[in-house]
């Protein structure tokens, strides 16, 4: 891969959030974060160019969907992973975006964004 | 012939045939009244007493008759009013309580005494008066009211101060159902005038939440057809607060033009509902972010291929790290933790018998709240398990001392936590590689809460700061997210 694709990653939990970075980063991906507010996702995604993000809903005392209304808007794909249920989003638009829930495997990982952020690998 | 026949001789009639159905006549009377007779002449002495009026007062016909009324079942507080009654008719013709139903009181043989409802009324035969009563013992009915007056009382005091409102409605004349009747409590429970409800100056559906105004008049109409329904809603009292309540209807009646109905303020079971919805989805939470980084560790290590001993080891510490901090948070209910209660438990769960040097706390009285409390468990599992390896735990002599206190004032209060080894031998040296303890002890706290740290390998031992602001240590995600979800929490 000439040109990895940069994935945003928006985690609360360091643990989790440096987890997915080193296998992102195994998977040949470049990472962005991971950040656990939506305040420095959206500092970093106004810097840098983002191929695709990877949410965790809820940060504490807030939640991703700044973020992810944002990503929607400029056309990035993207795909929740949350410990909650479904029910964590109130933005009736983001119920229809692809949800994962925690614990996630690096295969299921690595599926996830094979499917939903870089479609070149997926064709 | 009985002695009761004498004064039906009086009436007039000569033949004797007469005479004798008369006699017949007053037998058949006087035993079969369901009520007791008595018969009293102008002097005041019992002239005749029937069956009942022996069964009411315990003597025996013959026990009766010839003896003063008045000493034998008059009260004694009453026997001078009834002899001067009598003497006062017999002078003037005037008797008040002739001819009509009073109640007074008896004796009984026994000296009890028995409500009874009287009737007196006189006939006079020439210069003789005789009086005849009939008396109808109310002992039954007086206590069957007694009991009737004693549930009224109850029912008065549950609509007046019963935690439940009752209410009564009716179907109008243009088909809508109206308040008729409403328990006065309304306005003790939810604060509402049960006077203006009834007039009409109230509407019931003008406090019922807009959100939950069409389902609520949806059920409304829906009772009228299915005979009984429950429903769960929010109304705004007069004080503008917000109230959950419950409601439950009935149609009564023959011809189902009524509607019985119940309600009851459930704002409290709600709010423990919700926050046991809450702490169940913050556990779950938990629970997988931990099953999370469990898994990631287990994949490093497959990955890895390194399967060796010190790595699996220490994937052990890792998880027992956890646990330790999971236990901590839930001897407490997950509510907030006290720092050094958090230092303590970490402490005993892993230093135990391989405790070689010793560990001092000192700080004041600080609550963490739990999800801060996980941040700063996992920060001293990994001090203390470092310096069991290679710090001031390691050797008999060494020194931990810990201390936190607050900086600053308002909304810029910081916790701030010091971690001082002190070993005195002095050889200890900086870790050759930054492995993932390390990364836990320079990175968890300002990731997960803002905060800032340093982290300095002197050769008497590590020496550990961290500023956290105080707020981060006090933020209950879980209420905030409980909030989040109210606005659809509903049933």
């Amino acid at each position: 891969m000439t040109n990895p694709l940069r994935i945003l990653i928006v985690e609360d939990a360091f643990l989790i959030g440096m987890d997915l970075k080193m296998s992102l980063e195994q998977m040949g991906y470049k990472v962005l974060g991971p950040v656990p507010s939506p305040a420095r996702a959206m500092t970093l995604l106004k810097s840098d160019s983002c191929d695709g993000a990877i949410l965790d809903i809820s940060l504490g005392r807030e939640t991703s969907e700044p973020v992810a209304d944002y990503l929607s808007e400029h056309g990035v794909p993207f795909f929740f992973l949350t410990g909650y249920g479904s029910s964590s989003i109130s933005d009736p638009n983001l119920k229809e975006k692809p949800l994962y829930h925690k614990p996630m495997n690096r295969e299921s990982l690595a599926e996830a964004v094979r499917l939903h952020i870089d479609h070149n690998q997926a064709a | 012939m009985t002695e009761g026949g004498s004064f039906f001789r009086s009436r007039g009639r000569q033949d004797a045939d007469h005479v004798m159905n008369d006699v017949r006549l007053a037998e058949a009377v006087y035993h079969c009244l369901l009520d007791a007779m008595i018969v009293m002449d102008q002097e005041g002495f019992v002239q005749e007493f029937n069956p009942r009026a022996e069964e009411m007062f315990g003597y025996s016909r013959s026990e009766a008759l010839g003896q003063e009324l008045a000493a034998l079942i008059v009260p004694e507080e009453m026997r001078e009013a009834h002899r001067q009654g009598l003497s006062h008719y017999l002078k003037s013709g005037e008797g008040p309580v002739l001819g009509k139903r009073i109640e007074i009181e008896g004796v009984h043989k026994d000296g009890n005494r028995i409500p009874i409802e009287l009737a007196i009324s006189a006939r006079t035969f020439g210069d003789e008066h005789v009086f005849v009563a009939t008396l109808r013992d109310l002992t039954n009915e007086k206590a069957k009211q007694a009991e009737l007056d004693q549930v009224r009382r109850y029912l008065d005091n549950i609509m007046e101060y019963g935690p439940t409102i009752f209410y009564v409605v009716r179907i109008s004349s243009s088909g809508d159902g109206k308040v008729s009747w409403i328990s006065p409590n309304l306005i003790e429970i939810l604060d509402v005038d049960a006077e203006g409800l009834i007039r009409g100056t109230i509407k019931w559906q003008d406090r019922v939440h807009p959100a939950d105004l069409p389902d609520v008049l949806e059920r409304w109409q829906a009772c009228w057809s299915e005979g009984f329904n429950q429903l769960e809603y929010r109304i705004y009292d007069q004080s503008g607060q917000l109230r959950w309540v419950r409601e439950s209807r009935r149609v009564v009646g023959a011809d189902e033009s009524e509607i019985i109905g119940s309600i009851e303020d459930i704002t409290e079971s709600r709010k423990s509902e919700r926050r046991e919805r809450v702490l169940q989805m913050e556990l779950d939470h938990r629970v997988k972010n931990n099953l999370q980084v469990i898994l990631g560790e287990c994949e490093k290590v497959v990955l890895s291929g390194d399967l060796d001993r010190a790595r699996i080891a220490s994937l052990a510490t890792r998880i027992r790290s956890m646990a330790i901090v999971h236990q901590a948070l839930a001897d407490g209910s997950w509510s907030p933790i006290e720092m050094s209660e958090l230092i303590k438990k970490c402490e005993m769960a892993l230093i135990q018998s391989e405790r070689k040097g010793t560990l001092e706390c000192k700080g004041p009285a600080v609550k963490i709240t739990v999800d801060a409390g996980m941040t700063l468990g996992a920060v001293f599992n990994e001090l203390i398990h470092n310096s069991m390896i290679n710090g001031a735990l390691s050797v008999q002599d060494g020194l931990v001392e810990v201390k936190w206190w607050l900086e600053g004032e308002d909304e810029s209060t910081c916790l701030v936590i010091e971690w001082m080894e002190r070993v005195p031998s002095g050889n200890i040296c900086p870790p050759e590689h930054k492995g993932f303890g390390f990364s836990v002890l320079e990175s968890m706290i300002p990731y997960e809460l803002a905060g800032e740290v340093a982290l300095d390998f002197r050769s008497e031992g590590l020496v550990f700061n961290a500023r956290i602001p105080l707020d981060q240590c006090r933020r209950d995600m879980g209420r905030v997210r409980g909030q989040i979800r109210d606005g659809h929490g509903r049933k």
